[in-house]
């Protein structure tokens, strides 16, 4: 096995392993705050970081040739952010959520086949890269991270609302922080998102036009839409629910945007 | 303190199963006389340590005495309320395992009236400190108590038996927190100066809300309430306008048909710009229309619904009571090992030591 697809793997095995310890100790009854599963993320996330550094290596440049090496890339900044956020912000139970995507993203990234020789060879006729393109690549990927948390917390917003609204005080409902933590998580992901893209898309105008580049039409649809979002809920206010499924739907639509990009 | 060679450690007392209320109200010990209380039992000769526990559930001696004192421990309670107030009543007593495992079942509160209550365990906590102080405590029932805190914490850490509002304002309260995080930034209404509105809006007001109004046709009624509660009271129709203000609002008045509708809930909804509103209506007929529950960001129960969760909660203690039981077996169990390996050293005559038959 490649060394690239063997950090994929063991990344997956500690996602895996955290959302599993996770859910039985839900199941038991004795879920806590737990350094287990924070640790299980954090060294899930060193090997992406490692399967992400060997790709860069082969392709001299950011790993985001394809549209797995992109899904990968939001899932790495996805978990770099739960790390950043969501413990301090005692939100601990969405790495529960967030390891199950990521653990998807992982497994098929690890099993479509990869052609090592022709993307060295691609990356010698590339020559050097644009520091602009650089980063217009990573801040762009990392708002799509930041957004892609914000549909986790309003996924776990609207399970907790499930719950309150049909009175049903069971595990998950203890376990769940409260609603309104929540939605406060949903808007600031969402607006933290905005923020990085919109820095993206300026990074993007700033790069020397060739003939190979991708369109930038998506991305300025989706930062309009993350943008009203946010300038309605923060100027009008948004019954919170609403604002979830918004995060959740806005989500799903940037990830088909990444089709047209990759 | 007398001589602790041949010494067991004894439980004897009545509790809410064995004894009516009346008669437990009369033996009730307040926490200042605790200790002085315990001075009685090992003034007489046999006794050397004791412990009072003295609830509105229960009257419980914990005492170390003579082996031969267990036929006739109701002597305990002879010399704290004479021969005659103590005739005839039910006590159930305890020694060895049996005593240890009723303590620590008392501590978890899997013997209360209200099953894994967690107020249980400070009360038997402020019993020991009370006879601790008054020297009246020592190597054994400190051993002993010590340890069962222990135990208590465990079983309590390590099961759902505290899990689940049994009352209707901790079904409140539970979900108020589920909803808004932290209750200091809510403002509370109640509508109607009833009892049952009362007793829920103190349960809310206990855990610190940033303020409280009380609205009733009988503005007098709302006033008292009001300065009860440190709160404001507004008349009725004032507090109806003002419903945008609340985040909380408790509705329990006589009104024989729904006071809030569908159509005038809406308005108060969209002025409070996203900000959700719990309601929980507790009156009967309910105040509120249940087609309230459809507006986006309004969530409300009544009573039904609040009884069916302190239901289910209950429900789901009674099944923890077996998980709780083990765990105290296995904590014992350990016990008895480490008291016993630790003791042999500091305890040459291990035979005479009250626990080592734990």
């Amino acid at each position: 096995m490649d060394r690239d697809r063997l950090f994929l793997v063991c990344a997956a095995v500690f996602f895996c392993g955290g959302f599993l310890y996770a859910i039985t100790s839900l199941r038991s009854g004795h879920y806590k705050n737990s350094k287990w599963n924070f640790l299980a993320m954090f060294l899930g996330m060193i090997f992406q970081s490692m399967f992400l550094a060997e790709r860069g290596q082969i392709h001299g440049r950011c790993p985001v040739t394809n549209l797995l090496e992109i899904l990968v890339f939001v899932s790495w900044s996805m978990v770099i952010i739960y790390l950043l956020f969501g413990s301090s912000y005692r939100l601990s139970l969405m790495g529960v959520f967030t390891s199950p995507l990521v653990l998807i993203i992982c497994i098929v990234a690890a099993l479509v086949p990869f052609d090592k020789g022709l993307a060295i060879k691609s990356a010698a006729n590339l020559g050097g890269t644009e520091t602009w393109t650089e980063f217009h690549i990573g801040v762009s990927l990392i708002s799509y991270g930041s957004f892609g948390m914000a549909c986790v917390a309003g996924l776990m917003f609207l399970l907790q609302e499930k719950n309150v609204r049909s009175a049903k005080l069971e595990t998950l409902f203890y376990h769940l922080p409260p609603m309104h933590n929540l939605s406060k998580a949903v808007f600031r992901l969402m607006f933290f998102g905005v923020i990085l893209l919109a820095a993206g898309i300026f990074s993007a105008e700033k790069i020397p036009p060739k003939g190979d580049s991708h369109p930038l039409w998506p991305l300025y649809a989706i930062w309009i839409l993350y943008a009203v979002i946010c300038l309605v809920g923060f100027f009008r206010g948004m019954v919170a629910r609403r604002l979830s499924q918004f995060a959740v739907f806005a989500f799903i639509v940037s990830l088909l945007s990444l089709l047209i990009i990759s | 303190m007398g001589d602790t060679n041949l010494a067991e450690i004894f439980c004897v007392g009545i509790n809410h199963e064995s004894a009516p209320v009346s008669v437990r109200e009369q033996m009730a010990i307040p926490e200042t006389k605790l200790g002085e209380k315990c001075s009685l039992i090992t003034n007489e000769e046999g006794f050397y340590e004791a412990v009072i526990i003295s609830t509105c559930n229960r009257i419980e001696i914990y005492t170390v005495a003579n082996p031969d004192k267990y036929s006739k421990i109701d002597e305990c309670f002879t010399c704290l309320y004479g021969a005659e107030e103590i005739e005839s009543l039910p006590f159930y007593k305890f020694r060895g395992p049996e005593m240890m495992k009723h303590l620590c079942r008392v501590a978890s509160g899997l013997d209360s009236m209200i099953l894994g209550e967690t107020e249980i365990l400070g009360q038997v906590k402020k019993s020991y400190a009370a006879a601790h102080l008054a020297g009246q405590t020592s190597r054994y029932l400190n051993k002993l108590f010590q340890n069962v805190f222990k135990i208590a914490k465990f079983v309590r850490t390590n099961s759902k038996i505290t899990r689940g509002a049994t009352s209707v304002g901790a079904a409140g309260v539970d979900l108020a927190e589920k909803i808004f995080g932290n209750l200091q930034d809510c403002n509370v209404m109640i509508l109607g100066a009833g009892q049952m509105g009362e007793m829920v809006a103190k349960t809310l007001a206990g855990r610190g809300v940033k303020g409280l109004v009380v609205s009733s046709r009988s503005h007098d009624k709302a006033v008292i309430l009001a300065e009860e509660m440190d709160g404001k009271a507004y008349e009725f129709e004032q507090g109806l306008a003002r419903l945008f203000e609340a985040d909380i609002l408790i509705t329990a008045t006589s009104s024989p048909h729904a006071l809030l509708t569908k159509e005038q809930i809406g308005p108060a909804v969209r002025k409070r710009r996203g900000r959700p509103l719990f309601i929980i209506d507790i009156a009967v007929p309910r105040d509120v229309d249940e087609r309230v529950a459809g507006v986006p960001g309004v969530y409300l129960y009544d009573m039904d619904a609040l009884q069916k969760i302190t239901a289910s909660a209950h429900a789901r203690r009674e099944e923890q009571i077996i998980i709780c039981e083990n765990l105290i077996s296995k904590e014992i169990a350990k016990l008895e090992f480490d008291i016993i390996s630790r003791d042999s050293q500091k305890y040459p005559d291990q035979g005479n030591d009250p626990l080592a038959t734990v």
